[in-house]
């Protein structure tokens, strides 16, 4: 797009294509930063043959083939989905609830509500621990039936089983192992980590779909004969679709982006905690920097597929 | 319509339950019978460690799930959670701390971890020795000498070299596990670094090139390994502890890059804890 284009209509003046050009290279100079970092990974990949005697392509390939690289993709789709369909079953109520009623101390409900987004994700995860070693967590372990364990578990094991051809023979790897109730250390607490750092976002979406409906709307409705709850399912909800949507695509992104709170909680286990993040940690770990660089490829490919794929569903706006 | 609604709606509820049911049982009957043993483990040594993790399973069926951090983060998390089956930080000052606060009853020393000097590929800066690293201009990395064990040894290697106060300056970054600093050397961020003999094996000579330390400023540290007092399966816990000492999983340990092996006597002793 040229400067012109976007001239004020009285304009055309010289100063003000300047001005609009100006504000155009800020933008320019950004994309292009941003675009250069991301296209550092395939640089770095493309030079592998120099710094590790290996072509790219074949590491690149080798790592869209690995059954780990397999299992961490399956495990973080999986996880972030359950996460994100979770955060929008208690962020639709809770937000609407937000938007339409008059809170006691609603400064502190802010504040609480607003924390997980700006505290670092680490603090989640450590918080997790420690909450799980209190009377309250050891609560929550006996109470949790050892049947939903089981359940998500052999769910869990169905869907992420990778045979895997290890120091000689054939293994399956990527079971989930009955662990008993406790949700420390855990493929379950992957669900839980990400909740608690996704959710806040989920709320804050949604509700600012709800803060551009009118109340109008549904008091039409009421006077029309439509039950609170009937306003609620057919006006207010299907008005709110765009928000909804967008909170779900940010709860989505945000947990599978998440790292430190699984690190801290569900520890860095291969082949059990291993989600894509927590891969690229231990690739890392590993030495192997170029396989790291391989996994960072195909997050980036996912995450812009997730965008292009939110973009369609004409979520817009509420976003950011 | 209402009522055909709520028909599948329950539909869907009943399908979703009896699918879990029906996972729980598959889920069951794989996983029946079998042990799991949950290690906290140095970052560091994944490649070794994983290799006896899966060689022990081949022969006894029991699964061993590591935890991989750096050493200094371990006993944090530990001291959090309460939960694992057996303890393997890089060095005994955290055992130490480990048995000090009595998660550990007993551990013993199956390997030993030896700094070496790390550089980057080709030796651009010409780097011969570790005194080297007092010359200006140098960018040295380090593990962070409070959190990672090689940090620690690191900052010993330098004091016995009599270079820590020129060194100091030259520090450029402080790696919270051993392989951040390493991959730093990798990538070009600094020209040496300090790191265990089996963290330069993880690299081709393409990547980095080693240099030994004289057997006067090199430091030798002890690997112990100990089953945890809240071990759900203490006896398996012990089993493996013995295994990591075994000649069998020194070959492994040698394989992976572990310079110093320990003498079989000394990996059958059994090092009692006690407030120390």
């Amino acid at each position: 797009m040229t400067a012109s284009a976007v001239t004020s209509p009285e304009g055309g003046d010289a100063g003000n294509r300047l001005f609009s050009a100006l504000l155009i290279s800020f933008l320019i100079f950004f994309l292009a930063a941003s675009a250069l970092l991301l296209l550092s990974n395939v640089w770095y990949l493309a030079i592998a043959r120099e710094t590790i005697g290996k072509s790219g392509w074949a590491l690149f390939v080798a790592s869209l083939r690995s059954p780990e690289t397999h299992f961490a993709v399956k495990l973080s789709v999986v996880s972030a989905a359950v996460t994100a369909v979770l955060c929008m079953i208690i962020a639709i109520p809770a937000a609407y609830s937000l938007s339409r009623f008059r809170f006691p101390f609603s400064g502190v409900v802010d504040t609480l509500l607003d924390l997980p987004i700006v505290l670092p994700p680490p603090v989640i995860g450590l918080s997790l621990l420690i909450l799980f070693r209190t009377p309250a967590g050891h609560f929550v372990n006996h109470i949790t039936p050892q049947w939903l364990v089981s359940g998500i578990n052999g769910f869990l094991s169905l869907i992420l089983r990778e045979r895997v051809f290890e120091y000689g023979r054939w293994v399956v790897q990527g079971e989930i192992w009955d662990d008993g109730t406790n949700w420390a250390y855990t493929v379950r607490g992957i669900i839980l980590a990400q909740f608690f750092a996704a959710c806040a976002f989920g709320v804050r979406a949604v509700k600012a779909g709800f803060d551009t409906i009118g109340v109008r709307h549904e008091e039409v409705a009421r006077t029309l004969g439509c039950t609170r709850r009937q306003a609620f399912f057919k006006v207010v909800l299907p008005m709110a679709r765009n928000g909804i949507v967008a909170g779900a695509v940010l709860t989505w992104a945000r947990a599978i982006a998440e790292f430190g709170p699984i690190l801290f909680f569900c520890g860095a286990t291969p082949w059990k905690t291993e989600v894509m993040p927590i891969s690229m940690f231990l690739l890392n770990s590993a030495g192997t920097v170029e396989s790291a660089t391989a996994l960072v490829i195909i997050m980036i490919l996912i995450s812009a597929l997730t965008l292009l794929t939110f973009k369609r569903l004409g979520g817009r706006g509420y976003m950011w | 319509m209402s009522v055909r609604r709520t028909v599948i709606i329950t539909l869907i509820c009943l399908a979703i339950t009896v699918g879990l049911l029906w996972a729980a049982r598959a889920g069951n009957a794989a996983t029946r019978n079998q042990v799991v043993l949950m290690a906290h483990a140095g970052a560091g040594i994944r490649p070794a460690l994983d290799e006896l993790g899966a060689l022990y399973r081949q022969k006894t069926g029991v699964k061993i799930e590591y935890n991989y951090k750096g050493s200094g983060c371990l006993l944090a998390d530990v001291c959090a959670s309460q939960k694992g089956d057996v303890y393997m930080p890089g060095e005994l000052y955290y055992m130490q701390q480990a048995v000090d606060r009595e998660f550990v009853q007993s551990y013993r020393v199956v390997t030993n971890l030896t700094t070496v000097l790390i550089v980057q590929a080709g030796n651009p800066k010409h780097i011969k020795g570790i005194k080297d690293l007092a010359k200006a201009g140098m960018r040295v990395g380090i593990g962070e000498p409070e959190v990672v064990a090689v940090g620690r040894a690191a900052r010993e290697v330098l004091t016995r070299a009599g270079v820590w106060k020129q060194v100091e300056k030259h520090i450029a970054m402080t790696g919270q596990n051993v392989t951040e600093v390493s991959n730093a050397v990798k990538l070009g961020h600094l020209d040496a670094a300090i790191v265990w003999d089996a963290t330069a094996a993880l690299y081709t000579t393409r990547e980095v090139l080693t240099i030994q330390i004289p057997s006067s400023y090199r430091v030798v540290s002890a690997v112990p390994v100990g089953a945890m007092k809240f071990s759900r399966n203490p006896k398996e816990a012990e089993q493996y502890v013995t295994f990591l000492a075994s000649d069998e999983a020194a070959k492994v340990f040698a394989k992976h890059g572990f310079s110093t092996p320990v003498p079989p006597k000394q990996r059958g002793r059994v090092i009692k804890g006690g407030k120390g």
